[in-house]
């Protein structure tokens, strides 16, 4: 019989699968030419995902930097600001292309930004042995506060412990609060996540655990319905983006909400997660170090100015690079002398209480940001839905 | 345990997904085109949906015009993709995947660009976004549509392709090319036509798995890998294996999160990998596959 071509079938699938899987995130750089940073200058390069999966919480972090940086005269600490914006991509590979084009091509003083792990993980190194300071914006990644420390690493956005540690001491409280189960994307943030609130809560009141494979679980409902049938009346969850919206909603479809009370470890309702959510997510409280409606003079400038400039509040990933700039701002106006990577990094680990969106912040021992954290109830408001602040949580143990 | 209701998302999630696959199957196996793309075109489904029926509550209207909507950008992007190729013939899948890896790379980015970087929920219509008590719990009505949906699109597409003589058209041009040439056919009209349905299809997937999945950029790729697992374990071009195939991945992976659950991940490409070993032409391959 005639054959068109002649082919093997199973080599090529074999083929495609892997380019599938490798290729998914080979997203170029985008980013401005480089000029050399004069002595009155500081050369920052601003590291965010502005294309794949993650663009979303990528482009709340530029706005954050960027919304400091413009009601500060494009100053910090007094000197002239080059910004240099370059794509983080959706993944290690073309984020830890970023770190070193920023570091080495661009030659910049100091990083911010980072939207994901695994590229803060891989920057580690170049941060560390090209001796460049660089704050993290976003990601909480453990290690870097312990096995990975560095003493060029800050992380200015918070530990993956933090919020479940918080929440876990205040239910803790609550003696007749009810059994617990606990579930989580099967990532290093997830279990980081839980572990922040085992640290706190009773193990006899966990009744269940389940991680989920992440990035690629769309539909909850398997563990949904394990968590019907344990019994909980409480859940702590963790999930983020894509993830967080359908969580919730199937949350809701197969008839929990109401009947089991859901924590969250903050992201889950989000920014424009929760206009995706709709009225699903009422009633959902979260832990997190940020709510647009918090108390304290900077958060009460930041937030109008912040809806003028984008047409919507503030999210929790925007407010923590405006409270990187402002970090930034205090650290640089006490170089002593010429700004360079050394005298940056030298005047953060001096640079005390800085008063950010976030409250009153300041680096512990191990690099990382202190900082209260808050839990809000998604709640019904003459604006729409609204994460309200309900109270204000205890301080994280300083052990995680 | 569950185990009703989790049969039941098994063959909702097993049937979106064959709708997804069967498309890519025919492609692959009856006219050998490559399509990696195959997994955006269902994500721009996904969007056309978000766009049309909404995020909170979708009438009737507005979710049928998104599954219109999506049947004719799905037709125009699959013969955009046939014009693609065209030059490819010939020089081997590789060219082929690379070049339908970079289309699904721009038309995900496309569709950022269009939609916006957000993360999208889509609305199921009205009266279908409830619940009802079956297997004493809560179950979204939504699915149980998508079941019955998803069987009747599978019926029509085994009734094509095998029954009827268009589907008889379709698989001798795999099999004999110059004979149906010969007889006076247009070979191009046969593989364009496929195409547009087969992408057609994709892109109505997408729109009905919205209520469930939502419209996000990575379920392109999330869904691409597991069209091609389905590919492997059902055999290719073969409407039935993927049928079983897929409905064989719908029910691993959900059964398979609640009872294996530290091993959820590996379960599905470890059924992948026992079928390339021990039956590489997958487990119902089609005559006209076998044969090349």
């Amino acid at each position: 019989m005639a054959v068109r071509q002649s082919s093997k079938p199973l080599p090529i699938l074999a083929l495609g699968l892997a380019l599938t899987l490798t290729a998914c995130g080979g997203e170029s750089l985008g980013g401005t030419s480089a000029a050399g940073a004069g002595d009155d200058t500081v050369k920052v390069g601003l590291i965010v995902a502005q294309s794949g999966v993650v663009s979303a919480v990528g482009r709340d972090m530029e706005n954050g930097l960027k919304l400091y940086l413009k009601e500060h005269g494009d100053k910090l600490g007094g000197k002239k600001v080059e910004l240099v914006t370059l794509d983080e991509g959706a993944n290690a590979q073309t984020g830890s292309a970023a770190v070193t084009r920023a570091v080495q091509q661009e030659q910049v003083d100091v990083v911010v930004g980072v939207t994901i792990g695994p590229t803060a993980m891989a920057g580690r190194d170049i941060f560390d042995s090209t001796k460049t300071p660089a704050v993290m914006g976003n990601t909480g990644a453990v290690e870097l506060g312990g096995k990975l420390k560095s003493d060029w690493v800050w992380r200015g956005s918070y530990d993956n412990r933090q919020p479940g540690n918080s929440l876990g001491q205040k239910l803790a409280e609550a003696k007749d609060g009810g059994k617990f189960y606990v579930i989580a994307a099967d990532y290093s943030s997830g279990h980081e996540t839980l572990d922040g609130f085992k640290a706190t809560f009773p193990a006899d009141r966990i009744i269940g655990e389940a991680f989920t494979p992440y990035g690629t679980t769309t539909d909850f409902s398997p563990y949904l319905q394990q968590i019907r049938a344990s019994g909980a009346t409480n859940v702590f969850a963790f999930y983020t983006g894509s993830e967080a919206i359908a969580f919730t909603k199937q949350f809701h479809q197969f008839g929990l909400a109401g009947k089991v009370k859901l924590y969250s470890a903050g992201f889950l309702n989000e920014g424009s997660a929760l206009e995706a959510e709709g009225d699903t997510a009422l009633g959902i409280m979260n832990s997190t170090r940020y709510n647009w409606d918090i108390d304290n003079p900077v958060n009460a400038a930041f937030v109008p100015s912040y809806q003028k400039a984008y047409g919507g509040l503030p999210t929790v990933y925007s407010a923590t690079m405006y409270d990187v700039g402002a970090i930034l701002d205090k650290a640089v106006s006490q170089v002593q002398g010429e700004v360079s990577r050394e005298s940056i990094n030298a005047a953060l680990a001096k640079v005390g209480t800085v008063s950010g969106a976030r409250g009153e912040l300041s680096f512990d021992a191990g690099r990382t940001v202190q900082q209260d954290f808050y839990l809000t109830e998604v709640k019904k408001t003459p604006e729409g839905l609204r994460n309200v602040t309900v109270e204000t949580l205890p301080k994280p143990k300083s052990d995680g | 345990m569950p185990v009703g209701s989790l049969l039941l998302n098994g063959i909702a999630s097993g049937l979106l997904l064959f709708m997804m696959a069967v498309g890519l199957t025919i492609v692959f196996g009856l006219l050998d085109v490559l399509n990696l793309a195959h997994g955006a075109f269902f994500l721009s489904g996904a969007y056309l949906g978000y766009r049309f029926a909404g995020e909170a509550t979708a009438s009737w209207g507005s979710f049928t015009l998104a599954l219109l909507a999506a049947i004719v950008v799905g037709a125009l992007m699959g013969g955009a993709l046939m014009l693609l190729t065209r030059p490819l013939v010939g020089r081997g899948h590789l060219d082929q995947a690379l070049l339908t890896l970079g289309l699904s790379l721009v038309v995900t980015e496309l569709l950022l660009e269009i939609f916006g970087r957000n993360d999208h929920a889509v609305a199921a219509p009205t009266g279908l976004d409830g619940s009802v008590e079956i297997f004493g719990g809560a179950y979204p009505v939504y699915r149980l549509a998508v079941i019955a949906v998803g069987a009747v699109v599978a019926i029509v597409v085994w009734y094509a392709l095998e029954r009827t003589s268009a589907g008889a058209l379709i698989r001798a041009t795999v099999a004999d090319r110059e004979m149906v040439e010969a007889i006076g056919i247009d070979v191009r009209k046969v593989t364009t036509v496929t195409f547009m349905l087969a992408s057609a299809l994709a892109l109505v997937a997408g729109v009905l798995s919205g209520p469930i999945k939502g419209a996000t950029a990575g379920l392109g790729n999330e869904i691409l890998l597991l069209a091609l697992a389905v590919i492997v374990i059902g055999g290719m071009g073969s409407v039935i294996g993927t049928l079983i195939g897929s409905l064989l991945i719908g029910i691993v992976q959900n059964l398979g999160a609640v009872l294996l659950p530290q091993f959820s991940s590996f379960l599905l490409f470890g059924a992948m990998v026992l079928v390339i070993v021990f039956r590489p032409q997958g487990l119902f391959p089609t005559a006209a596959a076998v044969e090349r």
